[in-house]
């Protein structure tokens, strides 16, 4: 075998190529844009906003309408982060009637904010908002990662006001042993870090997670890039995914002391030790039907750690989504616009009463 | 660049790039881009330029993280630069790009293995973590007359940077005086102390993590050139292109990365680096609040008793709220009972009259609560 010097020369002037338009692309690209489905804001609290995403016309309307309740890190357009690869609109062709909680971004003043505030207090008070203006005692929740765990968290204490459960890509058991997070939390001192630094920047955040896969986080994505760049539709998909990775809210510093702690080092949620506002969270009451689904390639919350859940709850009706792609990939990839959203659609509507 | 169709092609690109910077220094006169001299590095040099990355110079850390980007970029150079003149060498001579390639490699690999080769101090993957530490600098930096605390003409930390130290840990034992001061300014002198020490921790600890990637590079490289092995024996197709190169490296560095740092060891090690910088940090914020508080500015303390109350408040008010809502509720229960009572045993024209004045009574419940 010898070096074939004419599809090396072929390969640089391809990347010469491609560098040259995806730089050009770059500097026309303008606005980046997230978030395509219309929607409307309902309630306001705080930093908070309950957003509510328009109905399609023309489609039969499952009658309980479903909170997505996000994780407080990065923002919640990750769903609907563009027109054809957005888990909001696959869920409204189905018919749900949607609404989201975007966190904001909580500054300095919001420090204290325990996880008994979001989950008791804000979570609580959009639920209620909505069952109000739909006249129901009960909702639909559907978490995402750490908003999974704090809707499970949420639905044990208030069994009653929650219909249906589904969480996505969400951390139960956080000390299975390929869990590469809880391994990098082990020794910290996070009284220290917290009663330091108060909020956790998203910056920290995005640090941890990129030292998760340094290599090709950080230099083979971009070198990647050249290839796709050239294209401006392709150019504006990477750049929305720049966006979201990097557009990062701090973390309350008391959410994540509780958080980091109790979760991440005592795995306390399901040894059920897990106090939120002085009540135990015992997963075991759960009765209500849950589908849990996770990513077999997911590197920031392991299948193992989401599929933990089937074993702590009480329920009969627990089903499992196994989608073939990462933390991300399940909202974003065309593969998951095909499977995911027409799953939870077909799952909710078997289960809402006509 | 010697003249062969590959180095040619990178030759156009640079060129090309360069032009690009060239542009972007007029759009802004008083940057100075980097020359371009490999495709790879200018890429980086471009996105960074386009995208005005400066803005992040504000954010310590956030501009760690920056410079952990251009640190990876930096090394894909470095490996491309190499790959590229293996191959011009290879071509040049006849020789098998296989052989080539290993010898180039055993190169790197012998360069790696000595702590005082070039590119070993650039190893640095705490990055975003030296915050800390050039906030640090910063308050005992003597010429920064206005947020300077350190009392000395000297700062004996100064040029001592851990994150990058190559030749072993340096011994600053009696570099700080540590007997207890007297007088009015004990606390302070203290306090100044006690930051000195815990700098001295600080450096310690991040030392002792590096070492964690002491030989980080040589195992890459071995892991690397068995790839290249596998990937010639397993493949009866063309030789593999400079981008399957390129992967074969990012793979056998992953692996290598995941090796260490899924060591408990290693784990430790982050802990303790985290964990004396954080202490550190707080050292330097308890004196930076005395700055503040003698420039009669609120400090991070008095802030943050501030919004502790301002939760507790609100942690109250949604207490009350849900009380009164459980009112609301328990007296609009009631009056739907007294209305379906009345209903129930009065005539039509007695109903009338009592629904409006259970509507009454409804709107003064409203009204007083």
């Amino acid at each position: 075998m010898t070096v074939q010097m004419d599809k090396m020369t072929q390969e640089a002037m391809d990347f010469t190529r491609n560098l040259g338009i995806s730089i050009q692309n770059m500097r026309e690209a303008g606005e980046i844009d997230a978030g395509v489905t219309p929607k409307t804001v309902i309630y306001e609290e705080d930093k908070l906003k309950l957003y509510r995403y328009q109905p399609l016309a023309d489609i039969v309307q499952n009658k309980i309408p479903t909170l997505i309740v996000y994780a407080l890190v990065n923002r919640h357009y990750m769903t609907d982060i563009q027109e054809d690869r957005s888990t909001v609109q696959g869920l409204l062709e189905t018919g749900q009637d949607l609404y989201v909680i975007d966190w904001g971004f909580p500054d300095r003043s919001d420090r204290f904010l325990t996880m008994d505030d979001y989950i008791n207090g804000y979570i609580d008070q959009c639920v209620d908002v909505i069952r109000r203006r739909h006249k129901l005692q009960k909702i639909n929740i559907l978490g995402i990662c750490q908003g999974g765990t704090f809707s499970l968290c949420y639905t044990t204490l208030h069994a009653d006001k929650v219909q249906n459960l589904i969480t996505m890509v969400t951390p139960v058991d956080f000390h299975t042993e390929d869990n590469h997070l809880t391994k990098s939390a082990k020794y910290l001192d996070i009284d220290l870090l917290v009663d330091t630094i108060g909020n956790v920047t998203g910056d920290m955040m995005n640090a941890s997670f990129l030292a998760m896969q340094p290599f090709r986080l950080m230099g083979q994505k971009y070198v990647d890039a050249v290839d796709i760049l050239q294209d401006k539709n392709k150019m504006k998909n990477f750049l929305r995914m720049e966006k979201w990775i990097f557009d990062s809210p701090d973390q309350a510093g008391e959410t994540f002391r509780q958080f980091l702690k109790d979760c991440y080092q005592n795995n306390a949620l399901v040894k059920g030790e897990l106090k939120i506002g002085g009540q135990l969270i015992d997963l075991g009451t759960l009765t209500l039907p849950i589908l849990n689904i996770y990513g077999e390639k997911d590197h920031l919350v392991p299948p193992s750690a989401s599929k933990a859940l089937k074993d702590h709850v009480g329920t009969r009706d627990y089903s499992e989504i196994s989608f073939n792609g990462g933390h991300i990939g399940i909202y974003v990839s065309g593969g998951a616009k095909k499977q995911i959203p027409p799953a939870i659609g077909a799952w909710l509507n078997e289960r809402t009463a006509s | 660049m010697t003249a062969n169709a590959f180095s040619d092609g990178l030759a156009s690109i640079v060129q090309w790039q360069n032009q690009y910077l060239e542009n972007m220094k007029s759009l802004f006169p008083g940057a100075t881009p980097p020359r371009a001299s490999n495709p790879w590095s200018a890429m980086f040099d471009g996105f960074s330029s386009g995208t005005n990355q400066q803005g992040v110079a504000n954010n310590p850390f956030g501009d760690g993280l920056q410079n952990q980007i251009a640190l990876m970029m930096k090394m894909t150079r470095n490996f491309t630069d190499n790959i590229e003149s293996a191959l011009t060498a290879a071509q040049q001579s006849g020789e098998q790009w296989q052989s080539t390639i290993s010898k180039s490699l055993d190169e790197m690999q012998a360069n790696f293995s000595s702590p005082q080769a070039p590119g070993f101090s650039s190893m640095n993957f705490s990055g975003p973590w030296n915050e800390s530490w050039m906030a640090w600098q910063q308050l005992f930096n003597p010429s920064s007359a206005h947020t300077s605390v350190n009392p000395w003409p000297v700062n004996p930390w100064a040029e001592m940077n851990p994150m990058s130290s190559s030749s072993g840990f340096p011994n600053l034992t009696g570099k700080w005086p540590t007997m207890p001061g007297l007088g009015p300014d004990r606390e302070k002198f203290e306090k100044l102390q006690r930051l000195q020490s815990l700098g001295h921790d600080y450096m310690t600890a991040s030392f002792e993590f590096n070492e964690q990637y002491r030989n980080f590079w040589p195992h890459i490289i071995e892991r690397l050139k068995s790839r290249i092995q596998d990937t010639t024996q397993s493949s009866d197709g063309p030789a593999p292109s400079a981008r399957t190169l390129y992967n074969l490296w990012i793979d056998a560095a992953e692996e290598e990365y995941a090796t260490i740092t899924g060591q408990d060891s290693y784990q430790l090690a982050y802990g303790r680096m985290i964990n004396a910088m954080m202490a550190l940090r707080q050292a330097s914020t308890v004196l930076q609040d005395d700055l503040l508080k003698a420039m009669n500015i609120p400090s991070m303390r008095e802030l943050d008793t501030l919004s502790e109350r301002l939760q507790r408040t609100r942690r109250e008010n949604r207490g009350l709220r849900a009380e009164l809502q459980a009112l609301r509720d328990e007296i609009s229960a009631i009056n739907q009972a007294v209305s379906s009572r009345q209903d129930s045993s009065t005539t039509p024209r007695q109903k009338t009259s009592a629904r409006k004045k259970t509507t009454r009574t409804k709107a003064a419940a409203t009204k007083s609560v």
